[in-house]
């Protein structure tokens, strides 16, 4: 594909990385955990992944600075985040700052609903392992898809993470599209994670995930 | 350190103690100060919400974000809550 040009988000590129964040939520579903479990909703759920942004906390899947996206003619149409876990420089895990990050913007009345909710997905947390490369939140605009995108932002990030120990990505297990890529990209599962609790369905895209991994150095697919 | 500070400390790492225990349901860890969130079982990242939001309960203090994002373990948020609670 012709005038591709993948650079780092910054700022101006929020608006279009609160859509990625919550297209890619949603895994082709209508079910968004970050408004479900929080008896919320996506218009009110879109001004707070925004105001998450605008706080700058590195290192986690809510930093506009760990997205690398993909302009077509200066239009952003795809976006990827990655981040090494834990390399900051208080070594917080990523889903401690993601949980103040939460914890600080939602209202209390959204918390006190999450309080009730969460124990419902604790079978599909994935824990992260420290010092890997992320990878999360893989969206392409749908009038660019299949045209390699994802593929060349996900080799983007690799290609910078040469600290990281491996590389992990997570994938609703019903989401072969994804899967398929990551595969292609080098990734094999490892783990399947899922939840025993038949109300996940209600909150989340599917009821397992499944744990990839890859070793960084690998040549495979980039 | 005099001996009523230290009462303080001890009372402040008591309370501490009793919020994060009611969050998890259990009290299997030890208040040291190099404790962190990957030693104890249970404090992951929704009960740590539960944990923060009672704490601020607890003590009547709100944290910053930029505050929170630095706790190294559970020494630095004893301190933390000890500089939120002493007189301006």
């Amino acid at each position: 594909m012709e005038n591709v040009v993948v650079r780092r988000a910054v700022a101006g590129d929020n608006a279009f990385l609160v859509e990625a964040i919550i297209s890619a939520e949603k895994s082709n579903t209508s079910r968004l955990g970050l408004a479900t479990l929080f008896g919320s909703t996506e218009e009110e759920v879109r001004v707070l992944v925004e105001q998450m942004l605008e706080e700058e906390v590195d290192g986690c899947e809510f930093a506009t600075s760990s997205f690398l996206v993909a302009e077509v003619d200066g239009k952003a149409v795809a976006a990827v985040a990655g981040w090494i876990e834990g390399a900051g420089e208080d070594e917080m895990p990523s889903a401690l700052l993601k949980a103040n990050l939460i914890g600080y913007t939602f209202p209390a009345e959204r918390m006190q609903q999450l309080r009730t909710n969460a124990a419902v997905i604790t079978g599909i947390q994935i824990p992260r392992e420290k010092d890997s490369l992320q990878i999360e939140y893989v969206h392409v605009d749908p009038a660019y898809r299949g045209k390699g995108l994802a593929g060349r932002l996900i080799s983007a990030h690799l290609a910078s993470a040469a600290r990281a120990t491996k590389a992990q990505v997570q994938a609703f297990a019903d989401n072969a599209v994804a899967i398929g890529l990551y595969e292609r990209l080098g990734f094999r599962i490892v783990r399947t994670f899922a939840s025993s609790d038949p109300r996940t369905i209600l909150f989340m895209p599917y009821t397992e995930k499944v744990l990839m991994e890859r070793d960084i150095d690998q040549d495979h697919g980039t | 350190m005099t001996s009523t500070k230290t009462m303080e400390l001890e009372e402040l790492r008591g309370r501490i103690r009793r919020t994060v225990i009611a969050v998890l349901g259990h009290d299997r860890f030890e208040m040291r100060d190099d404790l962190t969130a990957r030693d104890v079982e249970g404090w992951d990242s929704l009960t740590h919400m539960s944990i923060i939001t009672g704490l601020e309960k607890e003590f009547g203090v709100r944290f910053k974000l930029k505050e929170i994002n630095k706790l190294k373990n559970m020494g630095s948020l004893i301190e933390l809550i000890r500089s939120k609670l002493e007189p301006t």
